[in-house]
């Protein structure tokens, strides 16, 4: 028994060692401990599983960890010929276990043992599942994503954790990870040639995903589609328009090969809600799109076309005609809240809009200047009211002195104290510098990757060139020899 | 004198939209007839204008003096009998039986019980033959001509063809009749003769990018010093015309502004100096500025010979250029009914009247920083000053403002509850702030969204026909991989590989 825990702790997690261990040797341990749970032979039928769970750390050993409770698992399904054993739902010693190792794995040991974190957190999430209680493994997803750190990299992990952030309702707890940038996806060739070993701290993520297949599982189109579907429908649930409508149109400006897909056709016409909701009006479609596929967008969307025009007119009874007459469209196309908002944000925006030729106004007079307003007077004092409150309408309120029920609405775009507005155009710069920072540097992955490089490129041409003049002469190759070089050399 | 109501004219307007097309549409109604006849009332107008019928028609000869009596008979309530007689007088004078059939017919509609409202059958079925004989006639002199291959000779037997066809309405023939000159002319004097031929009937027909074609080809003409100078002022009304037409203002007034007070009444077939006063003035009015206005046109000593034929524009401009607004406005409201019997003005006065009191309204904010609602209608609101004490802020003056405001003509907003404009005096760096974080969002939105492109495609996860999951297998991608830059380029440049 303790020949084996000495076995299983022999490679600690670096971040507990004081000695440094060169990552060659390092690499070597790992994958050799890695080896050696892949013989039957290893695990001595004397040992008690769970009190090997018990004794090693995750956090140092994470690699023997896993794969104890793997096995640990593993043998509890045969036992009871279940796919969810008891002791892996939420509660049981198993859960308990899975989520402590979630919550302080060491990312580096992971590597080595990507398809067995990935089986472990399906197991977690299909078990949240099953006993309807999927924000436990919403929150514990997200840790597990967030230790891994794909950094900008699309896995199948991802695709979990939003579902299980719709089934649960638990909107906030998935932004820490969809706030961030995905721009990469595991592509599925394999890199022959490796600067650094796995275990690296330099390897960068593009390199560990892609060597360890089993982080991620096969994906199709329809798992990035849906991903980016499913997160707006989160931000949308949180009322950020300006996110949901950048994730719908990443579905929708999505490449293509002759054919459209649903999602896509749902994506656009959530992506006409979100930005009536949000801005008020529907932006041209982006270029990205090709034309057929708009072309096929406009005629599965007509309904939500005819909403969005009736909308912009400032039209309140036809748009109330629309959204009578399309009631079953957007009970199948399960969006009936976010029509149900529109009137709302109809209302909102008539306002905002009095701001631009008005600049102070009774709130009777507000009813009469936006004649489309649905409200009657006493609402829409209270209406415009929580508008300044939220910060949507830059306005005060006032009551006249003399006692009579008349409101006044003052409309100023300047009332924000100047020191205010200053800190807050500071935060979103250094937000926007960030997120720059973080394009540019995926962009450069994508270049480096594509081998996109000004050099490469001049080179090509060149070599072409010469190819071009000096067939006959036999130089051709020469050329290629360069080529291969330069693609080593990268 | 007496000040009308804004809305002198009832009808349905359709002031600028319908007259940027007007160019072609206008040529196509009038195929074979002049504008105004064959589009049919534009506007009515009820109100009597100031001129005088006789002699305002005393200025014009031609065929011009027929289509503008004809429109006043046919849109003015008041000189409508008058000016049909004096129409079918005018008609019956002439050779065009057509006409002579249309000003008989709106005049029964009118007046039936007037003698003149019947139709003189024998004075028709005469005509029509002593018609048709002098089209065969000269027909037949034509092909005589054409087989003595004389120039000169063919070149004048077109001309007697094209003058027969645009005496008698048959200004699709003349106009081509006057084009067969062309090849005869040998002498630029006969070109620019032929071209203001041309240019008449294209004027007729409403075609004023024919106009606009054939001055462009008068003015590149050589010609002689004296004749260049004698020409000079119909090119210039004719180009101007033409450019009202098209609805640039702008170029309009410039064209008659240039326009030399040599013109005289030689032009009264198509148009009078009063004409070449009121549509420049008018144009520059909507179009120039007011240091423009002082300089182009009050100090302009050519065009002052032609203002002094119309007092009460320059005064309008006068007034306009010293800020005296009211006086500007109350001039040209007085003037309306005029300009709208006017043949060419009738279509654009709606629209230049509404451009200079937007220019009026833009110029008089310009120094202050609130203005009052009440000072502002007492010069914008025309009409009785005492019966509007205090605006409304339901008047109709109101809602001018929060039209102009809404379409962005005033950067100014208004407050109603002290009654007073405001102008905005927007946070400039604010301004830029925003437009400065809006690229930037904009920027990383598209650049996301385009790296997620490449990245897709590139892990082969493009959105495909259904049945046709299977991914590209990796050694094919692997294997293509290297050569992908490279067959890009060979295909770029055609060499081979």
């Amino acid at each position: 028994m303790s020949d084996f825990l000495a076995q299983l702790s022999a490679v600690p997690s670096r971040q507990y060692t004081l000695g440094t261990v060169s990552d060659e040797i390092y690499d070597r341990q790992l994958r050799d401990l890695k080896a050696c749970f892949g013989q039957p032979a290893f695990v001595p039928g004397s040992v008690n599983l769970t009190e090997c769970l018990e004794a090693i750390s995750p956090s140092i050993h994470s690699l023997s960890f896993l794969c104890l409770l793997r096995l640990e698992i593993q043998q509890t399904q045969k036992r009871t010929q279940c796919d969810i054993p008891e002791g892996l739902e939420p509660g049981g010693n198993l859960w308990k276990h899975a989520i402590r190792f979630l919550r302080s794995f060491d990312p580096i040991q992971i590597r080595y043992a990507g398809y067995e974190w990935r089986e472990l957190v399906e197991l977690v999430a299909s078990a949240a599942q099953a006993t309807s209680k999927p924000i436990l493994a919403v929150k514990a997803i997200r840790d597990a994503l967030d230790r891994l750190d794909t950094s900008g990299i699309f896995t199948s992990t991802h695709l979990i954790l939003v579902k299980l952030t719709l089934h649960s309702a638990s909107y906030t707890s998935a932004l820490p990870i969809l706030d961030r940038f995905l721009s990469h996806f595991p592509p599925d060739t394999h890199h022959t040639h490796h600067e650094f070993p796995l275990c690296s701290e330099c390897t960068p993520a593009t390199a560990f995903i892609t060597d360890v297949p089993g982080i991620s599982s096969k994906l199709t189109y329809r798992d990035h589609l849906r991903f980016f579907l499913y997160s707006a429908m989160i931000y949308m649930a949180l009322k950020r328009w300006d996110q949901a409508s950048h994730c719908l149109s990443i579905v929708v400006a999505s490449p293509t090969a002759n054919s459209v897909s649903k999602i896509m056709v749902d994506a656009y016409k959530k992506w006409i809600l979100a930005n009536l909701l949000g801005h008020g009006k529907v932006p041209a479609a982006s270029k990205m799109i090709g034309p057929h596929v708009i072309r096929v967008l406009h005629s599965l969307a007509r309904p939500y076309i005819s909403l969005a025009e009736a909308f912009g007119k400032g039209d309140l009874r036809r748009m109330g005609a629309e959204i009578e007459i399309g009631q079953s469209v957007w009970k199948a196309d399960k969006n009936t809240g976010l029509v149900s908002q529109l009137f709302d944000a109809h209302d909102k925006f008539a306002i905002i809009k009095l701001g631009k030729t008005f600049s102070a106004l009774t709130v009777v007079d507000v009813l009469q200047r936006a004649p489309s307003c649905s409200r009657d007077h006493f609402v829409i004092e209270e209406f415009v009211a929580s508008m300044v409150m939220s910060n949507a309408l830059r306005a005060s309120l006032s009551h006249s002195p003399g006692g009579q029920s008349v409101t006044m609405l003052r409309l100023s775009p300047t009332a924000q104290c100047h020191a205010f507005r200053e800190e807050y155009i500071r935060t979103k710069l250094i937000k926007g510098r960030i997120a720059l920072n973080t394009i540019a540097k995926h962009i450069a992955q994508t270049d480096e990757a594509l081998e996109l490089s000004p050099e490469n490129l001049h080179f090509i041409a060149k070599s072409q060139k010469w190819s071009g003049n000096s067939e006959k002469n036999g130089t051709a190759g020469a050329a290629e020899i360069d080529e291969d070089l330069m693609g080593d050399g990268q | 004198m007496e000040l009308m109501p804004p809305d002198v004219a009832e009808g349905n307007f359709t002031p600028y939209g319908a007259q940027a097309t007007g160019p072609g549409s206008a040529g196509q109604e009038a195929s074979n007839g002049n504008v105004a006849a064959s589009v049919g009332p534009f506007v009515r107008v009820d109100d009597t204008p100031k001129f005088e019928l006789d002699s305002y028609i005393a200025n014009y000869s031609g065929r011009t003096k027929f289509n503008r009596l004809f429109l006043i008979g046919t849109c003015s309530t008041h000189l409508s009998v008058e000016a049909l007689k004096a129409a079918i007088a005018e008609a019956k004078s002439g050779k065009d039986v057509s006409r002579y059939e249309r000003a008989v017919q709106a005049l029964a509609e009118n007046a039936p019980n007037e003698i003149e409202a019947v139709l003189d059958r024998e004075w028709v079925e005469r005509l029509q033959r002593v018609v048709r004989a002098e089209t065969d006639r000269l027909e037949h002199e034509l092909r005589g001509y054409k087989n003595n291959l004389i120039k000169e000779s063919i070149r004048m037997g077109n001309e007697d063809l094209g003058q027969h066809y645009h005496r008698t309405g048959d200004l699709t023939a003349a106009s081509k009749a006057y084009s067969r000159m062309r090849d005869f002319c040998t002498t630029p004097s006969h070109v620019a003769s032929m071209l203001f031929k041309i240019i008449s009937v294209a004027i007729e027909r409403g075609e004023w990018l024919s106009v606009q074609s054939n001055v462009q080809r008068l003015r590149s003409l050589q010609t002689k010093q004296e004749e260049q100078s004698k020409n000079q002022p119909k090119i210039s009304a004719a180009l101007g015309l033409s450019q009202l037409h098209s609805g640039s203002y702008l170029d309009a007034a410039n064209s008659f502004l240039a326009t030399e007070p040599s013109l005289g009444d030689s032009y009264n077939d198509i148009l009078s100096s009063n004409d070449v006063a009121v549509y420049g003035g008018l144009c520059a009015l909507a179009s120039m500025d007011r240091n423009e206005l002082q300089r182009r046109v009050l100090d302009n000593n050519s065009f002052r010979n032609f203002l002094e034929l119309e007092p009460h524009i320059r005064r309008a401009i006068s007034f306009f250029c010293n800020s005296k607004f009211r006086p500007c406005l109350e001039i040209l409201d007085a003037y309306r009914a005029d300009y709208l019997l006017d043949i060419h003005l009738q279509r654009h006065v709606e629209t230049l009247y509404t451009r200079i009191r937007t220019k009026s309204i833009q110029q008089y904010l310009v120094p202050f920083n609130r203005v009052s609602l009440e000072s502002m209608s007492k010069i914008f609101v025309l009409g009785n000053r005492t019966d509007q004490p205090s605006p409304d802020s339901n008047s109709a003056f109101v809602q001018e403002l929060i039209e102009l405001i809404q379409n962005g003509t005033l950067d100014s907003r208004i407050d109603l509850e002290k009654h007073v404009i405001v102008s905005s005096q927007g946070d400039k760096r604010i301004e830029v702030q925003e437009a400065a974080l809006e690229s930037l969002e904009n920027y990383i939105e598209e650049a996301h969204i385009r790296l997620l492109r490449t990245n897709i495609v590139r892990a082969g996860l493009e959105v495909r026909p259904l049945g046709d999951e299977r991914r590209p297998r990796p050694e094919e991608r692997v294997g293509g991989k290297r050569s992908t830059i490279g067959n890009i380029f060979s295909r770029a440049t055609g060499t081979k590989h």
